[in-house]
């Protein structure tokens, strides 16, 4: 049944990304990852999710590559029981991308995790502000980049706060 | 120690305690030592809501530095003789938490603390035997003073 | 433009202060509620790139101390993907158990609370009282009240005796009684009703658009449960049943809440009757081999996910940690939508926060064009008056 599931679930994506496919790895019968393009997101993206009824996004993970940041938007679909991190890389230079907090707004706190902690501009976000970040934080730093070691992060942090104080 | 309960029924100590973006795990420790089960009110300690009425402040929690600010408020606000209790690990020196960008490490790295009580969490009857210390502490330094 | 609008905070002085949330109010109406988080927040997932794997395992249990063993399976769930490796049955079990345990003690934790914002005080120290006893177990099986440290990459820690198996029967037992007394109380009791009945609802589509968690979206009539849809330790051998209400309201998520007691009860006991014997931990290696993994566990507030990404070396490359209360704070700004100020504490409470959220908050009249900044504490009895003045006795 579950690998049924699977190669129905890999049909749907490859019709629905075509040529912004790239690849795609189980990492157990119910978990998937697939990597697209960043080209044409939004517009691929829902029509993923419409096409698998998917409702429910546990979250968005960014995770920084040195000269990319890469984006896992982990969906869960429902009706085949499936966890599908769809996965894409966006230039460390210009991490944009288009916000989907209009189609799924459940959406809308993890793309402002991901813009806090890596600098991921989301286009169209209702609210891209800090979210867990205090608003005294030093613009340009976010902690989550590689090149942002942490002693030299809390030496400013430290810093700041007696400035303030 | 009937002298100490005579003078904390008679002072009542009221008690403000403080999260300071803590897991709880420690909160829900103090919490339950207030409780019947544990029955801290014997020692005629109070749980209080505002700084300007409380005598002890009991702090859990690393000090995340959006919650200092008001840490150190609430301590100026509340009128001396004043006494800082710190709980748990994260309170005594951060814990876990050593070396986080967003997190001072420790209550004293802010304002005084009276007593310390060490744990991850500490379990109630170790909270209640800090806070006896302290009363102990507050009951010898109100002495001089003929509360 | 947005279907669900969340709403902008204003620029604005008192917010210099560490707010914890914000409402924009119309006289006694809740127009538009916006919260601020990030004063617990601890970095915890920068400082996971700077630990061993084991390290990660305790910085994990301290992300919550009350659903604390929810984190370290989720933690340990992930890892043993990362690591390759299948722990014992009798090491699943275990966990299994632990983990209702720890679902018990957290509800009825939260049944207390809940009864305290409404001034019922006997009922928050009935229930703190009847958890004393679950901790008194989990301290048995464990060694420790609040923060387990049971689960280790590899199984787990502590066995559980056959004197252990004894004592928690019992204590099952007791409980289930008490927890029909708790029902029969949430659904008699006058107080409880007025405060509950139609406060705070969250209708279906809303729930499932906001992608809300847990008993929070359970109680607005959706059946999904992570042991059942995405099962780990040992939930795919055991039967129980996802507890749904359809209101939609407070009433609806506390039902949800005190029914998952008895459904934890019934597990422990078809657990306890149905443990496999044998090892309970493996070894494993120091380091894993470069990939990926991800876990999903049901904790009390609902699901708790974690992904780690390993490059091979002794510490994470990534470590995420989304907790259940993040997911249910869209759902909770959309529910505070139209209510009376004096139903704020209630409506916070019913998705059960995990952070201490109430402490100090904003409300900015956008009628009269005042505010007022009030402690949690002010709150409650401004809501308890309210009540008294206008809804019951």
């Amino acid at each position: 049944m579950e690998k049924e599931n699977e190669a129905l679930i890999l049909k749907i994506i490859k019709e629905i990304f075509g040529e912004y496919f790239i690849s795609y790895e189980a990492i157990s019968p119910n978990k998937i990852f697939v990597e697209i393009k960043r080209e044409n997101f939004k517009f691929n993206i829902k029509r993923l999710i419409e096409k698998l009824d998917i409702w429910h996004i546990s979250t968005i993970t960014g995770t920084d590559f040195e000269d990319s940041i890469e984006l896992m938007y982990h969906l869960w679909c429902d009706k085949y029981k499936t966890l599908i991190s769809i996965k894409l890389k966006l230039p460390k230079d210009n991490p944009v991308i288009e916000s989907i907090s209009d189609i799924m707004p459940g959406a809308v706190l993890y793309e402002r995790e991901v813009y806090d902690m890596l600098g991921v501009q989301f286009l169209g976000h209702p609210m891209l502000e800090h979210l867990l970040l205090p608003e005294d934080w030093p613009r340009g730093v976010y902690p989550l980049r590689k090149e942002v070691p942490l002693e030299k992060v809390r030496k400013i942090m430290l810093e700041g706060s007696e400035k303030n104080a | 120690m009937m002298g100490l309960f005579t003078w904390a029924r008679k002072s009542s100590p009221w008690l403000l305690h403080f999260n300071s973006g803590g897991c709880n795990g420690c909160d829900i420790e103090v919490v339950a030592a207030l409780t019947p089960y544990y029955d801290a009110e014997r020692f005629g300690v109070l749980l209080k809501g505002s700084p300007r009425h409380a005598d002890v402040l009991i702090v859990t929690g690393p000090i995340t530095r959006q919650v200092a600010k008001r840490l150190i408020r609430i301590y100026e606000q509340m009128p001396e003789p004043r006494y800082v209790v710190a709980v748990g690990s994260c309170a005594l020196s951060g814990g876990v938490f050593q070396g986080s960008y967003n997190v001072y490490e420790g209550v004293d790295k802010l304002i005084p603390v009276d007593v310390y009580i060490p744990g991850c969490p500490p379990r109630p009857e170790a909270i209640l035997h800090g806070i006896v210390k302290l009363l102990e502490k507050v009951e010898v330094s109100s002495r001089g003073k003929g509360k | 433009m947005p279907e669900i609008e969340i709403p902008v905070g204003p620029q604005h002085p008192a917010l210099k202060e560490p707010i914890r949330f914000v409402f924009r109010i119309d006289g006694e109406i809740v127009v538009g509620a916006e919260p601020r988080l990030g004063y617990a927040h601890r970095g915890i997932e920068k400082l996971g790139e700077h630990r061993s794997y084991v390290q990660v395992l305790y910085l994990s249990e301290r992300i919550c101390g009350i659903c604390s063993v929810a984190h370290t399976t989720c933690y340990v769930e992930t890892a043993e993907r990362l690591f390759n490796i299948e722990i014992p049955p009798r090491a699943k079990f275990i966990r299994v158990i632990v983990s209702e345990l720890n679902r018990i003690h957290s509800h009825l934790l939260w049944l207390g609370i809940l009864a305290h914002e409404i001034g019922f005080d006997t009922l928050f120290m009935y229930t703190w009282r009847d958890r004393e006893l679950v901790l008194d177990l989990l301290e048995m099986i464990t060694g420790n009240r609040v923060l387990y440290a049971i689960n280790m990459i590899g199984g787990v820690r502590h066995d559980i005796t056959n004197e252990m198996v004894d004592k928690i029967r019992k204590v099952m037992d007791y409980l289930e009684e008490r927890t029909k007394y708790y029902k029969r109380v949430v659904q008699e009791d006058p107080l409880m009703l007025a405060r509950l009945s139609e406060v705070g609802i969250l209708s279906r589509s809303d729930a499932q658009k906001l992608c809300a968690v847990g008993p929070t979206i359970r109680g607005s009539g959706v059946k999904t449960d992570i042991r059942k849809e995405d099962p780990y330790a040992a939930y795919d051998e055991i039967p129980f049943n996802i507890i749904t209400y359809t209101e939609g309201d407070a009433l609806a998520k506390t039902l949800v809440r005190v029914d998952e007691i008895q459904e934890s009860i019934n597990i422990i006991r078809y657990a306890l009757d149905h443990m496999p014997s044998g090892n309970i931990n493996i070894r494993v290696p120091l380091r894993p081999s470069p990939g990926e993994a991800i876990g999903r566990v049901e904790a009390p507030r609902g699901e708790l996910f974690y992904y780690i990404r390993s490059d091979g070396s002794e510490r994470p490359y990534r470590f995420k940690v989304r907790t259940p209360t993040l997911a249910n704070i869209p759902a909770l700004c959309k529910m505070l939508e139209g209510v009376y100020v004096a139903d704020i504490p209630v409506v916070v409470a019913s998705i059960d926060p995990c952070i201490a959220c109430m402490d100090r908050v904003l409300l900015i009249d956008t009628n009269k064009g005042t505010w007022n900044i009030l402690t949690g504490e002010e709150l409650r009895r401004y809501s308890k008056k309210w009540y008294e003045k206008h809804k019951i006795r």
